[in-house]
């Protein structure tokens, strides 16, 4: 079973990237489960979503405290130190983060593998969300099936057309190009 | 309640459920009073003295049933067309509507019921000949009413009169911007589609005798009206431009097209005054109408007055004649002489007094007399004559017997609205007369006439309805000419309802004390002991499951229940 | 077919296939989803039903009340605060034997003001005749609700299909949704032998003297019996038809169990870990999930039970001044036995108003029971302690 946690703002569309992550995965045939940080939170505050894939059915009912992975939709939440996203994170566990930097910059963040995507700018260029709110949600999934290799894009495409009710077009542009655009961290060259 | 074996639980319905709970204990005989479907007299048809049904038609608009309505209404009436265009209808002046947004339009109802009923279709059905003859002397509105119910209920009817045709005051005496002669000759036609006869340009004591339609009819009706204006009384009134109202008005309603000066002076303060000076305005003659009282004790039809006035005729209120001014062979001038009002006279209005000094003169060529005016009852032997009137009491009748009357000679109603009603009640009375000899106490009351029984002693006004049912609607307006296009025409004035129109306005009508199956009484009853007829109008108590409560009655929100004491 | 759901779409897409005809329900945290999904499959002619928007949760329930008198197959749903505004028609509609279906989603009572899950709302309705069924998962809901429609409607009494806040409401996961054809055939149109009719007026909920109403309340509670063995009989069918068959309760590994964990809804979910890990580990640990607390299976529970050497009841839900519900009503069912037979009952107070409930706060309780360390009968599972229980309970500050 892999667990994801998924960080972001209130508005950014974490609980989306939650349900596309889920309806792409069973695409693959994984038993997938996928739920918010039960909550009433207002937006600009701090959230976090979960999904769990599973070749067996998914029987955990908990939040997840211990993620494989992890998804951060906003790169200030490490930068300001809001959240402390690595809480529980496994040791080697993969996290992608939406941010201009390359992923050097986290390399502090511990022994994990990182990745970045410039998530914002590219939701911005295909006019998803506004220039001061991007909604980029989608564009990270993109990058998230080249850097994980867990979901196919096609299936990460399809599902954004299953349940992104706007501009389903733009989303899966945004999404592939920023499978393209997505960098990772070496871990040799960044000295470990 | 139901018995069921109390060993089988399975017998018992799974809740409780009820199909035939309560009427099977008789609590209705524990009452002291119990509540009975009564419909009383509305305040309209209260104040209509030409008898008509007005909530139960209305009713029947309300509900689409137009054609029912119209048949209704003709019941008695035979002028409803007429009638929905002359009437005063004091009905609207007591409509308790007049409380929820202003009274219903009843007098435009009657146009549009009249005319939408011009068929005989729309007749009631005649009763079976009786064989009995009865003549008719004047076929005004009094003598039309009293034709039409006597040969419904089967008698063998003539009418007589002296002019070229019937109708009487309603031919001669009223102009077209009122009422368009078509109405009038459609509603005669209907009358004699029952068979009646009218003998025109035959006057009773000249071209036949009272003795020998007496030999000939079991029953003679004087419905004869007033053609003799009254003379005025002053210097130079005459002069040959001293005209007599009704007789000017009847040329000029005729065709006649008379020489007559560019501007007259109309004394009175009649109706027959206010279509002198309108009808003088539109051949061309400028009218100036002089009357001795005020506006307030003006005997002409508001509406009427309100019109001329609309129509620039210039009025002199508190201003009475003294003299007709002429030079030479011309009336120049009317003098007259101011008016105050003292105390009221026997018919109750206040007596004008001439203010000394006051005289001056209102430039005229020429004078109209309006002031009132008198019949022609030569044809009578002197009992049945008294003064100008003829001398009939309550029950219709003469001290010659035989002789019945009715009209304005007889009772001096003034209305061609009361001539109707008096034509209905004569009827009844000469037909009660004809079939069984014996004369009434006293003639029905014309609503005692109606096809569905009703309290005449009780009116309904506002104070018995349940206002918590009634929000206020405003009155719509009903078209009319304007005054500029009035002027040079005698094209009709007043408009009428369309249907839609018609059907809107009697949804307003509050159908004061009559059953109109608002099911109030229905919802209220706490017992159930109410319930719709099968197949009828209305809904029937359950005497014995009633308890006496009396809330149905309170919350008819038209007082069409009432209580009645239970005598055991 | 295949699809990912939230509890709450599981829920809407249960009450079209089960062709509702009226809806009545009124908005409220958790539940909203259920009811907008709704409204979009009236609006866009999915389901053929009159959707009645209502000022309150009285009047939901009343037009539900009024619907389902006149023959008509309704639905309604709620939580919380709003079950609770109901409540005098929720005895209504079962005096009245209604087979009304409800979803209700747990949701904690307020004061403090919660949105999150817990069972005291449903529980609180406990004694109105309704039946209740807790699901574990979004599977089970969609499952449940066809089912109750059937349980229902042969038996004459309504059902609540009650599933946790948020962590079945809210969470998507995979569900196979049935075919339409296969609900038809499994769910045939309502036609009650009792309803309201134009040509056979009659007062319903009318006046019952002493002489009748202890009949009526032992109808209902003969239907509740009658209902253990349909719910059975359903689940069996609805197994044949599906391969997902549902019972009264559910067994987990209590083949050899001396140690059995007993829950109801999603807590049930997450213990299936913990009880394969404690087998893995040679300790003899079971599970059995509560599905149908009324009608109570309390025959069928005290042969799963007889014998046992200990079992936990975990409590989502406190009967304050006693135990948790499930507890105390598990151990009334075992009262007849032998005491040989009558295993010593640990009962745990926990997951109150949403908190979470992981694989290690279950470990903990019946590693605890099973070695001894926990020997109270109710405790109350991460939780502050108090120093001075008679200060925390009436001080403010």
């Amino acid at each position: 079973m892999i667990e994801i946690r998924i960080h972001g703002r209130g508005g950014q569309g974490a609980v989306i990237a939650s349900q596309i992550l889920a309806e792409a995965a069973f695409r693959e045939d994984m038993h997938v489960q996928a739920f918010p940080s039960f909550g009433s939170e207002r937006r600009g505050a701090p959230v976090a979503a979960f999904v769990r894939l599973d070749d067996e059915p998914v029987r955990i009912r908990t939040e997840i405290y211990e993620p494989d992975g992890l998804i951060v939709l906003d790169q200030s939440l490490i930068l300001q130190k809001l959240v402390d996203v690595t809480q529980g994170f496994k040791e080697g566990g993969w996290i992608l983060i939406n941010s201009s930097h390359p992923p050097e910059e986290f390399a502090g963040l511990g022994s994990y593998r990182v990745a970045t995507v410039d998530a914002a700018h590219i939701a911005v260029e295909h006019h998803l969300g506004s220039i001061t709110a991007p909604i980029v949600n989608t564009a990270i999934l993109g990058a998230f099936s080249t850097f994980t290799g867990l979901v196919g894009l096609e299936h990460i495409a399809e599902a954004i057309h299953a349940t992104v009710p706007v501009k389903p077009e733009a989303n899966v542009a945004a999404a592939r190009q920023a499978a393209q655009s997505v960098k990772v961290l070496d871990a040799q060259a960044a000295g470990r | 309640m139901v018995e069921l074996n109390p060993k089988f639980l399975e017998d018992l319905p799974i809740t409780s459920y009820s199909d035939n709970p309560t009427t099977l204990i008789k609590t209705g005989t524990w009452k002291y009073v119990q509540p009975s479907y009564d419909d009383k007299l509305p305040a309209c048809s209260n104040l209509c003295p030409a008898g008509n049904d007005i909530s139960k038609a209305l009713d029947l608009v309300a509900r689409g049933q137009v054609d029912e309505a119209a048949r209704l209404w003709r019941t008695g009436n035979p002028l409803p067309a007429t009638l929905g265009r002359v009437c005063p209808h004091p009905c609207e002046s007591e409509c308790n509507r007049n409380a929820f947004g202003g009274a219903i339009a009843i007098h435009t109802m009657e146009r549009f019921l009249g005319d939408r009923s011009f068929d005989p279709a729309f007749l009631p059905e005649k009763k079976p000949a009786t064989g009995k003859k009865v003549a008719v002397v004047g076929a005004g509105p009094a003598g039309i009413a009293a034709a039409y119910n006597l040969a419904l209920a089967g008698h063998d009817v003539e009418v007589f009169d002296d002019k070229p045709a019937p109708g009487g005051y309603l031919r001669t005496g009223i102009p077209d911007y009122r009422l368009p002669k078509e109405i009038l000759d459609r509603e005669i036609a209907l009358v004699e589609s029952l068979g009646v006869r009218f003998t025109c340009d035959t006057r009773v004591g000249r071209d036949v005798t009272l003795d020998d339609l007496r030999g000939r009819f079991d029953a003679v009706i004087a419905a004869v009206g007033f053609h003799r204006s009254r003379p005025l009384g002053v210097p130079g009134e005459d002069h040959p431009k001293v005209y007599n109202g009704v007789h000017l008005l009847e040329r000029i309603l005729l065709g006649e097209r008379p020489e007559l000066p560019a501007r007259m002076a109309i004394v009175g303060g009649g109706n027959t005054a206010m279509d002198v000076a309108r009808s003088l305005l539109r051949i061309g003659v400028e009218p100036v109408v002089v009357y001795r009282r005020s506006r307030l004790e003006m005997p002409a039809i508001p509406a009427e007055v309100d019109e001329a006035m609309a129509e620039g005729i210039e009025l002199h209120f508190l201003t009475a004649p003294s003299r007709v001014v002429v030079e030479g062979d011309r009336i120049t001038a009317l003098e007259c002489l101011k008016m105050r009002l003292g105390e009221p006279d026997e018919s109750g209005r206040r007596r004008p007094i001439p203010v000394e000094g006051s005289g001056f003169q209102i430039p005229v060529g020429g004078v109209v007399t309006a002031i009132g005016e008198s019949a022609d009852l030569d044809f009578l032997p002197e009992p049945a004559r008294e003064g100008w009137r003829i001398a009939a009491d309550s029950r219709f009748a003469t001290p010659v017997e035989g002789i019945f009357a009715a009209g304005d000679a007889a009772f001096g109603g003034g209305t061609v609205t009361a001539a109707v009603g008096e034509g209905r009640r004569v009827a009844a009375v000469v037909n009660a007369w004809l079939g069984g000899g014996e004369l009434p106490q006293e003639a029905p009351p014309v609503q005692g006439l109606w096809s569905r029984p009703v309290t005449i002693a009780r009116t309904v006004h506002v104070e018995q309805l349940n206002p918590a049912y009634f929000t206020e609607v405003p009155r719509p307006e009903i078209p009319e000419l304007p005054p500029e296009q009035r002027k040079t025409s005698f094209a009709e004035v007043m408009g009428g309802f369309t249907e839609e129109e018609a059907v809107a306005e009697a949804r307003r009508c509050l159908v004061c004390g009559t059953c109109n199956e608002c099911c109030n009484c229905l919802y209220f009853c706490p017992d159930v002991a109410i319930h719709r007829r099968e197949n009828a109008f209305g809904f029937e108590i359950d005497t014995e499951h009633c308890k006496g409560c009396g809330i149905c009655v309170e919350e008819c929100p038209r007082d069409a229940l009432s209580l009645v004491e239970v005598t055991s | 077919m295949r699809m990912v759901l939230k509890g709450n779409g599981a829920v809407a897409h249960g009450v079209r296939l089960a062709r509702a005809q009226v809806i009545s329900a009124y908005p409220i945290t958790p539940q909203t989803s259920i009811i907008e999904g709704l409204a979009d499959m009236v609006s866009e002619g999915k389901l053929d039903a009159k959707f009645i928007k209502v000022e309150s949760e009285h009047s939901a329930l009343a037009g539900c009340i009024s619907a389902s008198s006149a023959g008509a197959r309704v639905f309604t749903a709620t939580s919380a605060q709003g079950l609770a505004l109901m409540h005098e028609l929720i005895h209504w509609a079962a005096g009245a034997r209604l087979p009304i279906v409800l979803a209700n989603v747990n949701r904690a009572m307020a004061p403090g003001w919660s949105i999150w899950t817990d069972q005291n709302d449903s529980l609180s309705q406990r004694d109105t005749g309704w039946m209740q069924v807790y699901c574990e998962s979004s599977q089970e809901v969609v499952d449940s609700v066809i089912q109750a429609y059937k349980v229902s409607e042969k038996v004459l009494l309504p059902t609540m299909v009650i599933l946790d806040a948020f962590f079945l409401s809210h969470t998507y996961e995979d569900v196979e949704v049935p075919e339409q054809s296969m609900v038809d055939g499994f769910l045939p149109p309502l036609d009650l032998p009792q309803k309201m009719d134009l040509e056979r007026p009659a007062a319903l909920g009318n006046l019952v003297f002493p002489d009748r109403y202890m009949e009526f309340r032992r109808k209902m509670d003969l239907a509740h019996d009658l209902a253990l063995g349909v719910w059975e009989e359903v689940g069996r069918e609805w197994g044949g038809l599906t391969g997902r068959s549902y019972g009264l309760v559910e067994e987990y590994r209590l083949e050899g169990a001396e140690l059995v964990f007993v829950t109801a809804a999603t807590a049930a979910s997450t213990a299936r870990v913990v009880i394969d890990a404690m087998r893995e580990e040679g300790i003899p640990a079971g599970l059995l999930r509560l599905r149908v607390f009324r009608p109570f299976p309390a025959e069928l529970l005290r042969g799963v039970l007889a014998g046992r050497k200990k079992v936990v009841v975990l409590d989502r839900n406190c009967s304050f001044g006693h135990h948790g519900i499930f507890h105390q009503e598990i151990k009334s069912a075992l009262y007849g036995l032998p005491d040989a037979q009558r295993p010593p009952m640990y009962g745990f107070i926990a997951g109150l108003g949403g908190r979470d409930i992981r694989p290690d706060d279950i470990d903990g309780m019946l590693r605890g029971v099973w070695e001894g360390r926990i020997t109270d009968p109710v405790s109350w599972w991460d939780v502050l302690e108090a120093k001075d229980p008679a200060r925390a309970a009436v001080v403010m500050a």
